[in-house]
Order: structure tokens, then sequence, then C-alpha cells
């Protein structure tokens, strides 16, 4: 399973799409510190406001996650070379495992390297304030940390649909398409039909972010979020295996 | 005696209602390189991918190198170098970087594999091309690269030749050959060039509708593929009296009233022909005659040249 992450690794690192969107990304950050800086009216104390900004993005990462999911599973899907993983004899498990751990392993590292770019081209150009201090670190870590695991839910929920829909332009449409609307949807069905359907909306990883971006955030939300993420993680893995170890791979 | 490699038992693979493989028994030893033989739809691309494991049997079993589990299928399945169907390979990703892929992910050490497996397959040369702006013929060659790296103890090749010219197809013949001898990798190899898989294969197997119909050594298709004369006559009960008294042989067969095939005095037709015609045999015709392997897949199957 390592050699099988090893080379799973190698190749995505040798994609030029992968840096693409790393630099991509990295560099439209820059520029929104140095819009943020020169626009009128825009009330930037200092990289203390980043924090803030950087929060009330945490929803953004469950549509980035999609590329990763795409680099990783769903164009192998497209290219038919999951087939020589499987005939050398490496495992349906392992290869599900694998897909997920270097899907989550991309995203991390991409995390890093933009959010590095962030809050050091941030430092840069507006400097650091007096309201940067250990309360505001330990805040956005926390949030970031509990967004962390329904990221990974996403990942999850992702790879596995990226394993049934054999066609990868159908998985992205779908993967956006539970995102953007499935919580409106639930929220219809509770005002116009029934109002436990808030429960299955209040689980979803778009309402459990919102929350996390919310001002103030209590601890049983947080510890709530971090378990409606990992049991994402653990029913959609669970379900990734079990459909793939049945699936006629072509 | 030879190890077994890959032996099935009454494997079936069912889609629906339909049968795809049904009880198929096929057994390979050490060192065989088995051609397996088949029509369109025959059931050929599903036995492979049962074997490589890209799907899975509905009844029967799979033993390779020993091996019955699904564990231990998958462990010895590293021992093994497959192209099932179209080889496929990361389009945005040169030849080199393809095979290092493959290199890591089988855990093969060294990267001189992949100069020597490039080399052998004659793509030594395509430098930066990507996979997406290759030849089908490159692209076959590729397949074959990545099947053999790391030297397996088993090919399983779908149909290799498929897209190559007459050179690759010689250059290839003579690979498979080569690594059959000098390294005793043992072949499983379906095409639809017969004639091509005549040149190589020591053991048959005919496919038919999932069926498999016959299995046979290169020893017993040359029996049964074997020279003859062919005789055109009037009356070929007769004929066959004068064969036995007059002749002494009793090698032959009658097909139909008018014909019969003598498998002796094949290179004397004309003792033959003045022997019937002394006994007022009327013969119409006389000729030497080899069935092909193409002739005999026909007659065992049915339908066009091609399999």
């Amino acid at each position: 399973m390592l050699n099988y992450m090893r080379a799973e690794a190698y190749r995505n690192f040798n994609r030029m799409a992968f840096w693409n969107f790393v630099v991509i990304t990295s560099v439209l950050t820059i520029v929104l510190n140095i819009a943020l800086k020169v626009t009128p009216g825009m009330e930037i104390i200092g990289v203390s406001t980043l924090f803030e900004i950087g929060i009330g993005m945490l929803t953004m990462p469950l549509f980035l996650v999609l590329i990763f999911i795409d680099l990783v599973t769903a164009e192998e899907q497209k290219n038919l070379t999951l087939k020589n993983a499987m005939s050398f004899g490496i495992s349906r498990n392992k290869i599900v495992i694998s897909k997920l751990i270097v899907t989550a392993v991309l995203a991390i590292l991409s995390a890093i390297i933009i959010l590095t770019v962030f809050f050091g081209s941030g430092s840069i150009i507006f400097g650091i304030d007096e309201n940067v201090n250990i309360d505001l670190f330990q805040d956005f870590s926390i949030r970031l940390l509990a967004a962390s695991t329904l990221w990974m839910g996403a990942i999850t929920l992702g790879t596995f649909l990226a394993l049934v829909m054999n066609k990868n332009t159908i998985f992205g449409f779908l993967y956006a398409g539970l995102f953007l609307f499935l919580g409106q949807v639930l929220n219809l069905l509770t005002h116009f039909v029934w109002d436990k359907f808030q429960y299955a909306f209040d689980i979803l990883l778009t309402s459990q972010l919102t929350v996390l971006v919310s001002k103030t955030l209590t601890n049983s939300e947080i510890r709530f979020a971090v378990l409606v993420g990992l049991s994402y993680v653990v029913v959609f893995s669970i379900s990734s295996m079990i459909y793939f170890s049945k699936k006629e791979v072509k | 005696m030879s190890e077994t490699i890959l032996k099935t038992n009454n494997l079936v693979k069912k889609y629906g209602n339909q049968l795809a493989v049904n009880n198929v028994n096929i057994e390979i030893k050490s060192g065989d390189i088995y051609g397996l033989i088949g029509k369109n739809g025959a059931g050929k691309t599903t036995l492979l991918k049962m074997i490589t494991g890209l799907t899975l049997p509905t009844k029967g079993e799979i033993q390779l190198f020993g091996e019955t589990s699904n564990e231990g299928l998958n462990e010895v399945r590293k021992r093994t170098g497959a192209i099932v169907e179209t080889p496929s390979f990361f389009p945005y990703l040169s030849a080199r970087k393809n095979l290092e892929y493959f290199r890591i992910q089988r855990g093969i050490v060294g990267k001189d594999v992949i100069d020597e497996a490039l080399k052998l397959v004659g793509l030594s040369d395509t430098g930066k091309k990507k996979f997406k702006n290759f030849s089908m013929g490159m692209k076959q060659r590729l397949g074959l690269a990545a099947a053999i790296l790391g030297s397996p103890d088993l090919l399983i090749l779908d149909e290799p030749i498929n897209g190559l010219d007459p050179t690759g197809i010689v250059e290839i013949r003579e690979l498979l050959l080569k690594l059959n001898k000098e390294k005793n990798i043992t072949i499983i190899i379906s095409s639809h060039i017969l004639g091509e898989l005549s040149q190589i294969a020591t053991k048959y197997g005919f496919l038919n509708n999932g069926d498999l119909i016959e299995q046979l050594s290169s020893k017993e298709i040359e029996e049964k593929c074997r020279r003859s004369l062919a005789l055109k006559v009037k009356d070929a009960k007769k004929t066959s009296v004068v064969i036995e008294e007059e002749l002494n042989c009793t090698d032959y067969e009658v097909r139909d009233k008018n014909e019969i095939r003598l498998y002796e005095l094949i290179d004397t037709p004309e003792v033959v022909i003045k022997t019937l015609v002394d006994n007022n045999i009327i013969l119409y015709s006389a000729h030497q005659v080899g069935e092909s392997l193409e002739n005999y897949f026909i007659k065992r199957v049915g339908g066009n040249g091609n399999a």
C-alpha cells in the first residue's frame, strides 16, 4: 500500500494541473491582499483582519477539494488506469484507502502553501497589528481543525461519488450540485413538507461549516461539527470500499 | 513435470441472464505459451479479466501459482504482468514517467529496468512525448513494456499486437519467444491473428460463446491440421476399399461421398493415382493439402477467418 501511495504521489506531483492550482490560488490570495490594501473604505487594521477573512472562507475548500478528488480518483476512471493497479494484485480496499490518503495529503499540502502565502503576504502588506494574539491564533486554529474534519468528510464523499460515476464530468457536476443545492432543498422540505427534515439539514457539511464561520462558537458546536465530519469519513470510506469491492473495472 | 501456473475450475461469469464464460477449465504449465482463440464476444477478455482480478467470477475457482483465496491471489498477481483490452496509461506523462509510476507502485528497485523495458519494445527514443500523443502501435508497445517490467513469471496479454505494423508484429513475436525461452516466462496470449499465434503458441484454447470447446497442444494441432492427399472421386466407398486392399493404407478419412483424405503416401501421389485408375476408380482431382490453424478454427467454431 505504501508503494501505491508513493506512486500516486509521484504522478500527481508530476501533474501540471496540481501545481497550476496551487500557484494560481496562491497568487489570487496575494491579489486579494493587494486589493484590500488599495480599495478605499476597506477597514483593514492589520493581519488580524485576515484571520477573520480566513474564517469567513472556511466553506470554500469544500469545492476546492473537488480538484484533488478529480486528479486522484475521477480521472483514473476516465483514463481506465485503475485496472493496472488491480491486475498487479493491489487489493481494492487498499486502493480506496490509498486514494483517500493521497487526496488528503494533496489537499493539506496545498492548504499549507496557500495559507502561508495568504498570511505571509498579508503580514508584509498590512503589518502585524496589536490584535494579533494567542487567543486569535487559538480561535482560528480550532475552527480550522474542526473544519478540516468536515473537509475530510467531503473528500470521502467525493471519492465515493467518483468511484460510482464512470464519467468524471458527471461526477463534478453531482459533487458541486450536492453542496450548492441540497441544503436549500432540505430547507424547503423542512418548511413546506415536514419539519423533521431539519435534522438532515443540520448534519450537512455546509451547515456545519456555516456554524464554524459564525462569530460566536460554543464547544458543543465544535464537538458536533467534528463528529459530523468524522461520521462522513467513516460512512463514505466504508461505502467506497463496499461498492468498489464488487465493481467491474474496465 | 512442470509446475501448474494457472488453473481454472468450472469458471463461470454471468452478466444478468447472459453467460459470458461457461464452466471453463484451463490449465497452463510453467513455460507454456497459451494461445486463447475465439471470435468476438467468445469470452476471451472476460476470462482474462477474471484471471487478473478485474472482474469477479460468478462461480468457480481460479488457482494461480497454487493460490485460490482472494488474499492469496492478490499476493501472487504481483508475479504477473498484464495487458487487458487497450493499454491504459496517464495521458499527461511520457513513456518513461508512466513506467516510473509502475516501477514505484510495484516496489521495483533500480531505474535501469525502465531503460531495459523501453529498449526491448523499441520505445527508447520517445523522449518527453506524452502518452496522449502516441500512435496505437506505440501504446501497445508501452503496454507490453509495463507488463514485462520487473520480469514477471506470467504474462497475460489480451491482443498485444493490435495496431502494430508487420515489422512490429515480428519484433513483438520475437520478444515474447525470447522472454519465454531465456527467462522461462509463461505467457497467455489472446489474438485475432491466428496465423501469428500459430508461430508462437505451444498450447491452444478454443473459446466459443463462453464455452471452452477444445484445449490442445501445438503438437496435437499439427496432427489435426496435418498434411494429406485430398482425393475427389465419384464413389468414396469404392475408393476406400481400393485404398485399403491395394495401397495397404488405413490412415485415411472419408469426408463425404465424394471426398477422401489420405494421410499416407502424401509425397507419392503418382502411386496413389495410378493405383486408383488401374482399379477403375473415377478420380476427379488429387492434390496435397495441409490445414491451417484458421481453417481448423473455422471448422470448430464456424464463422469467418478471423477470431
